[in-house]
């Protein structure tokens, strides 16, 4: 039993020996390995875009690359105000990118975190198993606004010593394009680009090509963000004339402010009908004053136009400048007016203007109150008709006929003249006489008067078609009218003197002239009562016949110079200024005493402004007036 | 239980011989020293190195170490010997590095219970010395332990991984016998065990096919009691 337990014993204790008996691995030797400094060291980054803050008006995409040199960059976060982007994307293992949703942010200052992580290599296991990192936080302002592609503007545009200076809104913004200002000049007729750059501080340039009276377009384009455009010109300085006693002018003028951008100043007249041109390219630009030896004409405005010509430009002279325009004309100043009457009574002038009638004495140069009446276009203001003597005038108001007293502007009458079918006037011809006696003809050869009294029709006559009826003349006192008329059948054309009686016409005295005749005018002198005839000859050729108002006997004639055209006729002193009409032009008028028949040379009458002759002075509706005795040329 | 199944096993033998007093038994109990090839295993170990991120290098590697037995023989006819035997055999390996932010460790824990017969012939008798040839053969039990922990800072991270199997051995070796008195002597054998079939699994998946295994071939240098009955 003993050996038994001891064989038990010693089997035991051998398979205890083999079950506690187990490999126990060795210490592992610390390897001494030094830890890194808590000095971090530097990393190179970049950031586009390159902004201090980033300026956004809308989505963009950030990029961000790290340069830790050989240690390796695991990983790169992006958090926009401290929420982690899940929109990242990398380049490279050092790059990457993500967007930053603008269109989802409140416009404001916004926070764009980026942390890098990368090795410490330090090599020990925590740096080998990526659990030990150096961590470098970026903190980047950002700035949203969303409206800021709609403010971009040109702020301005002002001259300065150089020339023209043109600013705009900043716009340094994340999708900043670039700004291209772009300068569209009238003279050139072409775009120039005055700036193109990647430089968003930039926001101003100078254009040094500018020239005064040049109307330029400047566009400032940011291609895909914004555009804005205004327009720009300054206006050259007006030239000075003086205007010489031989009529010829002087001009000076100022130099542009621009001086380095001209290559010459041109100078040109605008003229009326009948006028001379004359033009000057000046390119000493130390000369700013030059004589046009052309002599100028009365009766209508000149205008001198300066240009400054700037350099570069090869073309015509006659592009559309801003400013640089003088009028000017020879005679003393009076009103301007569209039509106008000598009411002979008062020695003054009825004139119309811009919806407005006035008197104009001439004697003191006063315009007393005028009335205002609903503007009458130009094609119609040859229907404000006044009477032999002035003393009323008419016009057409409402489709109605409007009689005033020319002394106080006062309504005489207004009534119906039958002188519209709807909306169409018929009327070709009207007469006032100085009592208030209307007659009219029309388009359809119809003759109406109408009384003075109460305004009714006492007489209608209609002519049949193998007459043309062509005008009425009232006589002064009203009681008898000048009718001419054409026959086509025996070619002749007739002046017809009627007496008015009893609502008939009762004819006095006719004259009667071969041919037909549309050139001829007739009136009443308001000073002797006889009748002044202008008679067409053809070609041309005019004779003033002074006719008896009762026979139409002519009692004095006197023959214009041919290709002269009576344009005034003086009452008082029985003048008449004739006028050049043909071609080439004559550089004078003619003044016909038609009493004695004497002809002088006088200044040149251009245009086709209104004239008044009266007392040998010739008032126009230019608004000037001369004294013919003073302009006589020989 | 099969732990159990040996223990049993065994505590027969012992109870049966302790019965029968006249037949000519004899047992004992050896302690040795032995080396092991491991091959598969020590490359396991470089494949680790392979492919650590940070430099680690080898501690231990499945270094020659003790290991402890018994026996049982019947004296069978003249000169010839045959009876159960039973060894226990461990051995492992470490490989690792450690530094301020950490640790790392991977060991590979083995050990084998090796149950078969031992056979011997007796070569000569020179006094007290008798020479015996022996070969032993049988099977072993082993269990592998695949132990890698990683440790930063106060984050630990830890994988175990066990894998069973067993192999065939034979280990022919010379037997030395020094009778110290009537019944006792003290035993001395060199041999060269060699494992050859070999079958592993893995023990959380079996299905997973085990292509590395544990080699435990090597010298085995022994001393014993051996007592006759």
């Amino acid at each position: 039993m003993k050996k038994i337990n001891f064989h038990f014993l010693a089997i035991l204790g051998i398979l205890i020996i083999s079950y506690s008996c187990e490999y126990s691995p060795s210490e592992i030797p610390d390897s001494k390995l030094e830890e890194p400094s808590d000095i971090i060291p530097g990393i190179n980054i970049n950031l586009t875009p390159e902004m201090d803050t980033l300026k956004l008006t809308s989505s963009t995409n950030v990029n961000y690359t790290v340069y830790a040199g050989e240690r390796n960059i695991y990983r790169i976060e992006f958090y926009l105000d401290e929420i982690l982007l899940q929109n990242i994307g990398y380049t490279s293992q050092n790059s990457a990118y993500t967007a930053i949703p603008a269109y989802e942010m409140s416009d404001g200052l916004h926070e764009l975190k980026i942390r890098t992580y990368t090795s410490t290599n330090s090599g020990s296991i925590a740096d080998k198993v990526q659990a030990e990192q150096y961590l470098y936080e970026l903190k980047w302002p950002v700035l949203i606004n969303k409206e800021a592609k709609n403010k971009c503007k040109i702020l301005k545009m002002e001259s300065t010593f150089d020339g023209v200076n043109i600013m705009w809104d900043k716009y340094d913004y994340a999708d900043f394009p670039g700004y291209k200002l772009t300068k569209y000049s009238n003279i050139m007729s072409k775009n120039t680009i005055l700036l193109d750059t990647s430089n968003p501080l930039l926001n101003f340039v100078i254009d040094k090509s500018y020239v005064e009276g040049d109307y330029c377009q400047y566009s400032l384009s940011l291609t895909g963000v914004a555009f804005d455009f205004q327009y720009y010109h300054e206006d050259i300085k007006r030239p000075k004339i003086k205007i010489n006693p031989d009529l010829t002018i002087d001009v000076t003028w100022s130099p542009s402010k621009y001086q380095q951008s001209v290559k010459s100043y041109f100078l040109k007249t605008s003229i009326p009908q009948f006028g001379y041109p004359e033009d000057h390219e000046i390119s000493d630009l130390s000369q700013t004053a030059v004589r046009f030896n052309e002599k100028i004409g009365f009766a209508e405005n000149y205008e001198m136009q300066l240009r400054y010509i700037p350099k570069g430009y090869e073309g015509y002279n006659i592009f559309d400048v801003a400013g640089g325009l003088t009028q000017f004309a020879i005679g003393d100043s009076i009103p301007a007016y569209e039509r106008g009457f000598l009411n002979e009574g008062t020695n003054s002038l009825l004139i119309y203007k811009d919806g407005k009638f006035s008197k104009y004495n001439c004697e003191t140069g006063q315009s007393p109150d005028a009335l205002s009446v609903t503007p009458i276009e130009s094609v119609d203001q040859r229907f404000i008709i006044g009477s032999t003597s002035g003393n009323l005038f008419g016009y057409f108001e409402d489709q109605q006929f409007v009689v005033r007293n020319s002394d106080d502007l006062l309504l005489v009458k207004r009534l119906n003249l039958e002188a519209y079918e709807g909306f169409n006037f018929t009327l070709r011809n009207i007469s006032l006489s100085d009592n208030g006696v209307i007659a009219t003809i029309d388009y359809y050869n119809t003759l109406r008067i109408f009384n003075n009294q109460n305004g009714m029709k006492i007489i209608e006559k209609n002519y049949d078609s193998s007459i043309y009826l062509q005008n009425a003349v009232l006589t002064p006192d009203g009681r008898g009218v000048c009718i001419e008329l054409g026959n086509y059948s025996e070619e002749t054309n007739s002046w017809i003197l009627y007496n008015i009686e009893l609502n008939q016409l009762n004819e006095i005295s006719r004259y009667v002239k071969p041919g037909s005749d549309s050139e001829s005018t007739l009136t009443f002198s308001p000073v002797n009562g006889k009748i002044v005839y202008f008679n067409y000859l053809g070609m041309y050729n005019y004779k003033i016949d002074i006719l008896n108002p009762q026979t139409l006997v002519v009692e004095n004639t006197v023959q214009m110079p041919q290709w002269f055209i009576p344009i005034a006729y003086d009452y008082s002193n029985d003048r008449v200024i004739g006028q050049f009409q043909f071609f080439p032009i004559e550089r004078f008028s003619y003044l016909l005493d038609v009493k004695t028949g004497k002809q002088s040379k006088i200044v040149q009458f251009v245009g086709r402004e209104q004239l008044i002759f009266s007392n040998g002075t010739v008032y126009s509706g230019n608004g000037r007036s001369i004294n013919v005795d003073d302009y006589i040329i020989q | 239980m099969k732990n159990i199944f040996l223990i049993i096993l065994i505590l027969n033998s012992f109870l049966l011989s302790g019965q029968e007093q006249d037949s000519k038994f004899r047992f004992g109990v050896l302690g040795g020293f032995g080396t092991f090839n491991q091959s598969d295993p020590k490359s396991l170990n470089q494949t680790a190195i392979d492919q650590l991120p940070f430099d680690a290098k080898i501690i231990d590697e499945f270094e020659p170490n003790y290991n402890f037995g018994a026996y049982a023989q019947y004296h069978l006819f003249q000169k010839f010997w045959i009876g159960p035997e039973y060894h226990y055999y461990y051995t492992g390996s470490r490989l690792g590095q450690k530094d301020y932010s950490g640790i790392y460790s991977f060991d590979q824990y083995l050990h084998s219970h090796t149950v078969g017969l031992k056979m011997g012939y007796l070569l000569t008798e020179i006094d007290e010395f008798s020479f015996q040839f022996q070969i032993n053969s049988g099977v072993g039990f082993t269990k592998w332990k695949m132990d890698s922990k990683l440790t930063i800072g106060e984050d630990s991270e830890r994988q175990i991984d066990n894998l069973t199997g067993f192999s065939w051995y034979a280990l022919p070796s010379l037997v030395v016998n020094y009778k110290i008195f009537q019944g006792f002597s003290i035993v001395g054998s060199a041999g060269y065990s060699l494992d050859l079939v070999k079958k592993y699994k893995y023990e959380a998946n079996s299905d997973i096919k085990i292509v590395k295994n544990p080699d435990w071939s090597g010298l085995r240098l022994t001393l014993g009691l051996e007592c006759e009955l």
